[in-house]
């Protein structure tokens, strides 16, 4: 009985986590029960480049508490060309998708020129206008 | 989910021509101050709040997760980045979201499950996501 109400008052939603990544991929259930057992009711995993929103979609897929996001992170802006862009609007077309990031600036990092993450930013912003899904 | 990292004027500049358009911001990992976080609370954006909070030396973010509306708060993990402080040394998973809410519910001086289910609510308003899918 203790347990359940503990269970009860700790109803939580992660709303930013990177299921997607390599250290989560050998151990994705167990972790995911972890979760559950700490009362983690729903996860957004969040994608960061085309590529990782599709791993997302599939681990939305194949877990009702995991939604995905689409996005393309500033530290990649450099190598977002036209193919990844139209690959990354279309993705965030897919109906699964609940939002549009990660996106953004990263001048900490620098890892893309300013240049080039101010223009990814803005393109995903028209994405995420274009698909009326919050960013 | 807008990442922002030492970029706080270009990111609040690029949002300010879109937001009439947007459906709805998250700030993701917030990283600004107070004056900041208002800013983007008066747009109607959400602020989400890391396990960066359980550390002391946060003192911008911990100010922000203790005066901002509830109702605009989301809490993430970040995971595998950004270990909550009782976890420090391990990577970061989404069981450890207990312990950021354990600590925003402690600046507030409310009860934790006060946080969770506004917090679990707030996604439920912010993303098209429906309560009981599970």
């Amino acid at each position: 009985m203790i347990k359940e109400q503990e269970h009860l008052e700790t109803m939580l939603i992660d709303s930013h986590a990177h299921l997607d990544a390599p250290y989560f991929t050998n151990q994705l259930a167990t972790v995911l029960k972890r979760a559950h057992q700490a009362g983690v009711e729903k996860i957004i995993t969040v994608g960061v480049v085309p590529a990782s929103t599709r791993k997302c979609i599939q681990i939305a897929k194949a877990h009702a508490s995991v939604f995905p996001t689409a996005g393309y992170h500033p530290h990649w802006a450099a190598g977002a060309d036209q193919a990844r862009l139209a690959e990354a609007e279309q993705l965030a077309r897919h109906p699964a998708v609940v939002a549009i990031g990660e996106i953004g600036l990263d001048y900490h990092h620098l890892r893309s020129p300013k240049q080039d993450q101010q223009a990814l930013f803005r393109q995903m912003l028209d994405i995420a206008v274009a698909v009326r899904l919050p960013s | 989910m807008i990442h922002d990292r030492n970029a706080h004027a270009d990111i609040y500049a690029s949002l300010a021509q879109v937001r009439s358009r947007l459906s709805g911001g998250i700030i993701h990992c917030f990283s600004g101050n107070w004056r900041l976080a208002r800013k983007y609370l008066d747009w109607g954006f959400f602020l989400s709040i890391p396990g960066t909070v359980t550390y002391p030396q946060a003192m911008d973010l911990r100010e922000v997760a203790t005066k901002m509306p509830l109702a605009q708060m989301l809490l993430e993990t970040d995971a595998p980045h950004l270990t909550p402080a009782p976890m420090q040394g391990k990577r970061n998973e989404p069981a450890f979201i207990a312990h950021t809410a354990r600590a925003v519910a402690r600046l507030r001086k409310i009860p934790v499950a006060e946080v969770s289910d506004a917090t679990a609510r707030n996604v439920l308003r912010a993303f098209p996501i429906k309560a009981n899918r599970i």
